[in-house]
């Protein structure tokens, strides 16, 4: 029995092994990168060897044993720090790409898809969200609204959300000219019907593969926020404000940054090799490029 | 060069290719062999995915990286070309030999001038000093009967109509002199009127005797007229070569024979369901050892023979050779299979089931420019269709045969104009025609079927649409409407991208049965599908509309298509009906001059007719001449048009049972009968 | 052919007037984000003045906003507020100075960087994609590729960092922050100009990069590609005479978005190094709660973006015939 089981263990491990590498391989890269870091955000304190707020050292070491990545400026240990960093920022990117990617998807494949005056006249309202520069925006929100979290995740997604119904509106004009859309409206299929059966389902490949370039946009504005002094607040760490203080004691302590510049980095990148696994799975060739450049000038 | 003989000599033997794709190998080309003597015209004709194409490309060496080719030898005027050394093939191509390609537009480099691209090609290989690169330039474009070559040279390919990018592309391929000239469906994205002076361009290209051309189509209509032999390729493979006459009278192969059964001819009227041949092209990735055709032969199919040995070329009478076990058996099984065909309808009236009146619908907005940037697609046309009839509206790309369909079935909304359907009895005007009453084919069945959807579903949406519910609640309906149309109900379950093209229109066609309307419109239906599909389609079509009784109107650029499965026929230009009549009436007397014109373009499926053939050729100058309200809209290209075409709009009497709107209908009848010689193709 | 001038002139006019449209809409949203802003210009004006009475206080904030003009109804102050911006009078920021002085200090050097950034990333850009595209050696075109993917998740500020960490701390050939006027002193302002000019530069580099390798690419599938290999031409004459124009084509458009939203990684970099831009000041002011400062900015930004974007619409049209003449 027990044998039958370890076999049949073992044959659904090989399947589950084949499954995998039959994906491409960026979205398994990606995939396999993002894991650590969401276990980071998820429980924080069992992963993080110090605790990160607790001056417990002496301040500017180097990498050592006991500090994987050094200390600070003040003495806590910068992997703690790190670690605890992660929820901060995953939070913040992955909700503003959402709030981002659902507000700018459907006002996008609506347009698109209706038309005429109703997508002239919204996208001349995008364009004029477009001309405001991505991190002037920001700022400006957070100047008005404050230095919350919530008010931050608000202000990313509504500088990407412009440039999402841009891109959307471009998806569902295409589908719009498909030749099952135009025989669904022959029988009478109502807007409501027709977006919801063929446009959205025929548009969610390349809609993906646009939410991971968001989410790693956001990573990036989200960072630059908090390199700014105008995201996470100290003590709270986050990758950028961490970056900030690196900074400053450059010339004492050059490996300081290492840590947060590559958590910042390997998430961005993580998102993109997922987007990239999801282009090569749906094969989809439209360039979300546009998006991720108008988005992310950072 | 070669002296006497003339130049152009090519020899290919064995040439075989293969495409790696992914870990799979796949078989584009195996053991072909070609002889084309001096100053010859061939052509190479096949369905999509019999290696035609790979083989001009092949001997160009301009195959894609993932191919390997090997070949016993390619030889051109006595000089070997080494197909697998790539600077000394550059130094060849273009200059020995060149190549015309199928889509002019796309093979123009659009931000560089006509006359720059010519004239380097005379710098790639010196053909001429650069001090009489630009004269050389308009020489050519002159040879390729470009007028105003001076203005034309210094233009961009956008800025060109078809026809003229088509003949600016082929002066570049005569720009280093070539020996031989490849054309790779030179025609196939053309009007038909164009096509047939671009046919005849390359004709008499072809006529000098210092130049052998190998024109590569599916079009065996036009091959007819143009060629002096023909190679026929299956699946990679040559299966039957000869003198264009012969293989057309007497074809020795059961594929070349299905082939000339499976396409309508525009000379003759419809009456036998059109040949087709069964079954699909072989898997290229398994290519088996015996007879490539041998599962859908009507003489080999099963026989042990053609399963196990592949045929080797026999000798046949009257010229040429076929690769065929069994040449002599296929006389027997002959024309046993042709039944009945459609029946034509008889002459008398019957009541309307759709009238529209008055049609107008133009596309731009007038913006601060005025009225610049609108275009007039169709301009006050009427159209009525009889219970149970075929129409066809036939016309050119631009004409508004779409655009009228598309406003009938509620696609596009009329500027103005009444759409009037039958019901009960009654004529009462609709804004949108219901989706019981009139349902649509579209041209494209990979385009106008969710990808995402089964087929059951997509087959059902018609009806969840206009009564509600679940599709697995219309199960019984969608099996029986997928054996109406041919297909097993284990289809049901299956996307679209798993089934051919011609299944899948099947599955469109059956979407349109669901609602049972009463008009069905057919918008190039066929034109994406392989000419053994296209047969099949047609005819299932056909037997559809004995069985149900509804109208169907074809929109087609297809004449001979139209000839033999419409009643009617509508000829539109420009948006405007010029001329309609029933079928038989219209192409045994066409009265306009431009029906007569697009009837006389059409090419015929047999060699001997082609010869005696004459033409009445249409020119177009640089762009097409937008017409305006006033006037005729065919004056600029008419060879008749006077003062009074410009002035005054010819009307068409809507009563007459042969409707024509021309001026001088008179002169136009006379016109055609006896062409003038310059014209002669 | 006139009609065709004629054409071609109602086009731009027509443009012109979107612009105008837009440059309008963007002054509104403005506007209207300034007055959402808890607390009026006034106030932030007087600031908490500890040694006046409440009282007192808000006499002072009446006779100020009456002077300011804050008592208007606000469609009114919004039209003053345009026609004073259309003058380049933005007001006093929170020390009293004239916005548009300070602002006006801070143009050049943000100009400076910002072209000499767009200058090194188009060329860079160019240059590496060319070799990409034309090498034969796999691993060349990998390890561009490699590098590139790198550039485009790294974050601005951590890129500076380490340029600053090999530059300036280790090598110590350029100073790590600072500014010398390019009218003080040429060498100098060229010194301090390098790292920050590098470090806007290569993420756009890498941005300009992926555009023009897939423009490349595709082009190089074009049947005009082949055609033109059919005439017999070099694999030399074919790439640069008929793939790379066409390449560029896409890539020009982009290289305008990013030249019009420069701004973003200007705020970045200037902070980063110290640079006295437009970019630095906005940080400062955002900080401040300089709302007229801020305001300032964000519309002068938002201009620009405008205007780039219609100059390059205009290089694009004579860059590409089809866009030139109506088909």
């Amino acid at each position: 029995m027990t044998g039958d089981v370890a076999v049949a263990g073992r044959a659904s491990f090989r399947s589950a092994w084949s499954w995998v590498r039959s994906q491409p391989t960026p979205l398994v890269i990606g995939v396999v990168i993002l894991i650590p870091f969401l276990l980071m955000a998820a429980f924080p304190g069992l992963l993080a060897p110090h605790d990160p707020f607790k001056i417990e050292a002496i301040p500017l070491q180097p990498p050592s044993g006991s500090y994987l990545l050094g200390t600070d400026e003040v003495g806590r240990d910068l992997l703690s720090r790190c670690i605890y960093a992660a929820r901060n920022d995953l939070l913040v990117s992955i909700a503003s790409a959402a709030v981002a990617f659902t507000l700018g998807v459907a006002l996008g494949l609506f347009s698109g898809y209706v038309g005429r005056r109703t997508d002239t006249i919204l996208m001349r309202l995008v364009d004029v969200l477009l001309s405001f520069p991505t991190i002037v925006l920001a700022l400006f929100l957070i100047t008005i609204f404050g230095r919350s979290m919530w008010v931050q995740i608000l202000a990313i997604a509504l500088v990407m959300m412009p440039s999402t119904a841009r891109f959307s509106r471009g998806e569902g004009l295409v589908l719009r000219g498909r030749g099952y859309v135009e025989a669904s409206r022959i029988s009478g299929g109502s807007r409501r019907h027709i977006l919801v059966r063929h446009v959205l389902p025929n548009a969610m490949p390349t809609l993906l593969v646009a939410a991971s370039v968001l989410a790693s946009s956001a990573v990036l504005i989200a960072a630059s926020l908090s390199y700014l002094g105008l995201g996470a607040q100290p003590p709270e760490p986050s990758w950028g404000n961490m970056l900030r203080s690196a900074y400053g004691v450059v010339f004492d302590a050059p490996l300081y940054g290492i840590g947060p510049g590559v958590c910042i980095s390997l998430v961005a990148g993580a998102y993109i090799l997922i987007g990239e696994g999801l282009r090569r799975k749906f094969r989809t060739d439209r360039n979300v490029g546009t998006l991720g450049n108008t988005v992310g000038g950072v | 060069m070669a002296g006497d003989a003339g130049r152009g000599h090519l020899q290919v033997t064995g040439l075989s290719v293969e495409y790696a794709v992914g870990a799979r190998r796949l078989r584009a080309l195996h053991d072909v062999s070609l002889d084309v003597p001096p100053g010859h015209r061939m052509a190479i004709v096949g369905e999509s995915g019999s290696g035609k194409s790979t083989l001009g490309l092949a001997v160009m060496g301009l195959l894609p990286r993932n191919s390997t080719v090997s070949a016993d030898g390619v030889v051109l005027d006595g000089t070997s070309i080494a197909i697998g050394d790539p600077s000394a093939l550059r130094r060849v191509r273009g200059r020995s030999m060149a190549m015309v390609f199928q889509d002019a537009k796309a093979s123009l480099d659009p931000v560089r001038t006509i006359g720059s691209q010519i004239s380097e090609v005379l710098a790639a290989h010196r053909v001429v000093p650069r001090s009489e690169r630009r004269a050389e330039v308009e020489r050519l474009l002159g040879e390729v009967e470009i007028r105003r070559a001076n203005l034309v040279a210094r233009l961009y390919p956008h800025e060109l109509s078809g026809g003229m990018r088509q003949r600016s592309m082929i002066a570049t391929a005569l720009a280093g002199r070539p020996s031989l000239l490849i054309a790779d469906e030179p025609t196939s994205a053309l009007d038909v009127t164009t096509q047939a002076t671009v046919v005849d361009l390359l004709h008499r290209l072809g006529s000098t005797g210092q130049m052998s051309t190998l024109l590569i189509t599916h079009d065996l209509a036009l091959v007819a007229g143009f060629a002096d032999s023909v190679t026929v390729m299956y699946a990679g493979e040559v299966i039957e070569t000869g003198p264009v006459t012969r293989v057309y009278s007497a074809p020795a192969h059961p594929y070349t024979r299905a082939l000339l059964a499976s396409i309508p001819s525009i000379a003759d009227s419809r009456a036998a369901t059109l040949g087709s041949i069964p079954g699909s092209l072989p898997d290229p990735t398994q290519p088996t050892a015996g007879c490539q055709f041998e599962p859908r032969c009507v003489v080999g199919n099963g026989r042990e023979m053609c399963c196990t040995v592949r045929p080797v070329e026999v000798t046949v009478a009257g010229g040429g050779s076929a690769r065929c076990h069994f040449p002599a058996e296929l006389g027997a099984v002959s024309d046993e299979e042709a039944k009945v065909g459609p029946v034509r309808r008889a002459v008398a009236r019957q009541a309307p089931v759709v009238q529209m009146s008055s049609i107008v619908k133009t596309f731009g907005r007038r913006g601060l420019s005025g009225s610049q940037g609108v275009t007039v697609a169709v301009d006050d046309v009427d159209l009525r269709i009889e219970q149970g009839e075929s129409v066809g509206i036939v016309g050119e790309s631009g004409s508004g045969k779409t655009t009228l369909a598309r406003v009938l079935i509620g696609l596009e909304r009329a500027d103005s104009g009444e759409t009037r359907i039958a019901v009960s009895e009654r004529l009462e005007p609709v804004q949108r025609i219901p989706s019981d009453f009139a349902q649509f084919v579209f041209q494209d069945p990979g385009d106008s079927l969710n990808p995402l959807m089964s087929v059951a579903e997509i087959i059902a949406e018609p009806l969840v649409l206009r009564d509600g519910g679940r599709a697995a609640r219309y199960l019984p309906q969608v099996n029986d409407l997928l054996e109406s149309v041919g297909l097993r109900s284990s289809m049901a379950e299956r996307r679209p991208l798993e089934l051919s093209g011609g299944q899948r229109q099947r599955v469109a066609i059956a979407r349109a049965l669901s609602t049972q309307p009463k008009l069905i419109i057919a918008d190039e239906a066929v034109a994406s599908l392989d000419m053994s599909a296209r047969g099949q389609i047609l005819n299932l079509l056909a037997a559809l509309q004995q069985q149900h009784g509804f109208a169907y109107l074809y929109i087609s650029h297809d004449l001979s298509m139209v000839r033999h499965v419409c009643d009617r026929v509508v000829v539109m230009y420009s948006g405007r009906v010029v001329e309609t009549a029933a079928a038989d009436s219209l192409f045994a007397d066409p009265q306009h001059p431009y029906t007569q014109a697009l009837i006389s373009a059409v090419p015929v499926p047999d060699p001997v007719v082609e010869t005696t053939r004459r033409r009445m050729l249409l020119r177009t100058e640089i762009g097409d001449q937008q017409h305006s309200g006033e006037g005729c809209a065919f004056r600029f290209r008419c060879p008749l048009a006077q003062e009074r075409c410009h002035s005054e709009r010819p009307t068409l009497d809507a009563a007459a049972p042969h409707a024509v709107a021309c001026h001088f209908r008179e002169l136009a009848v006379e016109s055609f009968r006896a062409p003038r010689a310059s014209e002669v193709g | 052919m006139p009609s065709l001038r004629k054409a071609r002139l109602v086009g731009v006019v027509a443009q012109l007037g979107q612009l105008l449209a837009v440059l309008l809409a963007v002054s509104l949203l403005t506007f209207i984000l300034l007055n959402a802003l808890p607390g009026s210009a006034a106030d932030a004006r007087i600031g908490p003045l500890p040694n006046f009475s409440p009282e007192e206080r808000e006499q002072l904030l009446a006779s100020l906003s009456k002077q300011m003009g804050l008592d208007k109804p606000l469609p009114i102050q919004y039209l003053i507020w345009v026609k004073d911006a259309a003058n380049g009078n933005f007001g006093l920021n929170y020390q009293g100075l004239e916005v548009s002085q300070v602002v006006g200090d801070r143009l050049g050097p943000t100009i400076e960087l910002g072209v000499a950034s767009i200058l090194l990333s188009t060329i860079g850009a160019l240059i590496v994609s060319l070799i990409a595209y034309r090498t034969r050696w796999r691993v060349v075109r990998g390890g561009i590729q490699g590098a590139v993917t790198v550039l485009m998740v790294m974050p601005t500020f951590w890129l500076g960092l380490l340029l600053v960490i090999v530059f300036a701390a280790e090598l110590q050939w350029l100073p790590s922050a600072g500014f010398t006027s390019i009218s003080d002193d040429f060498g100098e302002n060229l010194k301090y100009l390098l790292l920050p000019a590098l470090t806007l530069a290569l993420p756009q580099l890498a941005l300009f990069f992926r555009y023009l390798n897939a423009g490349l690419r595709d082009t190089s599938h074009a049947a005009f590609v082949t055609a033109s290999r059919a005439r017999g031409l070099t694999n030399r004459g074919v790439d640069y005479r008929h793939v790379l124009p066409n390449a560029v084509l896409p890539t020009i458009t982009v290289v305008g978005l990013v030249a019009g939203s420069l701004i973003s990684g200007l705020v970045i970099v200037e902070s980063v190094f110290s640079w006295p831009g437009l970019g630095l000041l906005l940080v400062e002011s955002v900080k401040k709660k300089d709302y007229n400062t801020v305001a300032s900015i964000v519309l002068i930004t938002a201009v620009a973006y405008v205007v780039v974007a219609f100059l390059v619409d205009a290089l694009y049209r004579v860059l590409d015939p089809r866009t030139r003449r109506p088909t």
